[in-house]
């Protein structure tokens, strides 16, 4: 099973959710794909075993073998390449690349375009006791973090076994890529206008998506703004954190949620165990 | 030298320019020697979705010409430009023959 954990902006409290689970749901992988900012690790504290660079394929021109014809760039859906003949100059937009090898399988001049790797993040992955543990992260000025996203998701996760993704935050290609093989969406929120309008884009995506979603209200008031959306559109909101100054400084010492509230530790195991339920019943 | 310049519509000389270079709809290129439009095309990238300014900086290169008048660039477009050698002069709000009248005037 996936379950993915997500929210409509950072800073929600995916982590402590998405670390919490993990270390609740025992046998599992918990794989952190906010690749621009991973922090799980600063909770569940693994011991890395393996640290594997990430790289894309992307064309290097050779400019003294080059003939400046211009046929890669013209081949370049993208838009990745700009040849100036006059001047025997070659322009190439990394980020605009999709690897897809284009340029290289038109360019007429043999040796003028060959393929490099280009490295543009890492996965680390250990284990925090009996938990798996994977991470992407992409490297500092790296604009997208799709490719990654996508690269962990079809080569690490095993369907058979419980993963715990904690999702790249946002509305955007990552998330999407992210969540999109998911089973469940949990979706993370504070009871604030802000946190409401971000959740109802995320509840939209994830409905278009056809997903099964649910709410976890963290730096819970009391407030009852959430309630009254999940209501409307009738998604269960599965669990509320209270709003404790005890909760943010345990974070910030890196000590999980379940272990600084012991209390919490239930509300997660029975919250583990009402979504594995209903993913059985399917 | 020719001179490359983003205009809204087909009006020959009174063309007003657009306010975007890479979206615009229309490109003149403008031969100042003769003082005499080479050519108005419309623009084929206008609705792309990736690295449309790019897609523009290459045709400017392809063209030959190595003076763009317009509205400001985006910055990878500015930089293809830079690196073709091509000269940019910002123009706004204008018509053709006012581009190249303020573009002369410049001192
Ligand atoms: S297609 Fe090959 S020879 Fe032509 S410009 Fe590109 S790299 Fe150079
Ligand atoms: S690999 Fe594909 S996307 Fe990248 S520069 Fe070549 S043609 Fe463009």
């Amino acid at each position: 099973m996936f379950i993915a954990v997500a929210s409509g902006k950072g800073g929600t409290g995916k982590t402590i959710v998405s670390t919490s689970l993990a270390l609740v749901a025992k046998n599992c992988t918990y794989i952190d794909l906010d690749v621009e900012e991973p922090n799980g690790y600063v909770l569940l504290k693994p011991e890395i075993e393996k640290e594997i660079p990430f790289n894309l394929r992307v064309p290097k021109i050779d400019e003294q073998v080059c003939t400046f014809c211009g046929k890669c760039a013209d081949a370049c859906v993208y838009n990745a390449l700009s040849i100036i003949p006059h001047l025997k100059k070659t322009l190439f937009y990394p980020d605009l690349c999709h690897s897809c090898g284009h340029c290289t399988y038109v360019c007429p001049v043999n040796g003028a375009i060959e393929e490099v790797n280009r490295e543009i993040g890492k996965i680390r992955s250990g284990r925090s006791g009996v938990v798996k543990f994977i991470e992407g992260r992409i490297d500092v000025g790296v604009i997208s973090g799709v490719p990654i996203i996508s690269w962990i998701v079809n080569n690490y996760i095993d369907s058979n076994e419980i993963n715990i993704v904690d999702s790249s935050p946002g509305t955007s290609c990552p998330v999407v890529e992210s969540v999109k093989k998911s089973d469940y969406i949990l979706l993370v929120t504070e009871p604030t206008p802000f946190g409401l309008s971000d959740l109802k884009l995320t509840v939209e995506i994830a409905k278009d998506m056809g997903k099964k979603v649910g709410i976890i209200v963290n730096k819970d008031t009391g407030i009852k703004i959430i309630d009254v959306y999940a209501k409307e559109v009738n998604v269960p909101i599965l669990l509320k954190i209270p709003y404790s100054i005890e909760i943010q400084k345990s974070y910030s010492k890196g000590i999980p949620l379940i272990e600084a509230m012991p209390e919490m530790k239930v509300k997660f195991v029975e919250l583990i165990d009402k979504i594995l339920c209903e993913n059985e019943k399917n | 030298m020719k001179a490359f310049i983003p205009v809204e519509k087909n009006e020959g000389i009174d063309s007003k320019l657009d306010n975007r270079f890479a979206r615009a709809g229309y490109f003149v290129v403008y031969d100042m020697e003769s003082d005499k439009i080479l050519s108005i095309e419309e623009n084929r990238f206008k609705n792309g979705a990736h690295g449309v300014g790019i897609e523009t900086g290459n045709y400017v290169i392809k063209s030959g010409c190595k003076l763009a008048i317009g509205p400001r660039l985006g910055p990878k477009a500015e930089n293809i430009l830079r690196a073709g050698n091509v000269e940019f002069y910002i123009a706004e709000n204008c018509t053709v023959k006012e581009a190249i009248e303020r573009y002369r005037a410049k001192s």
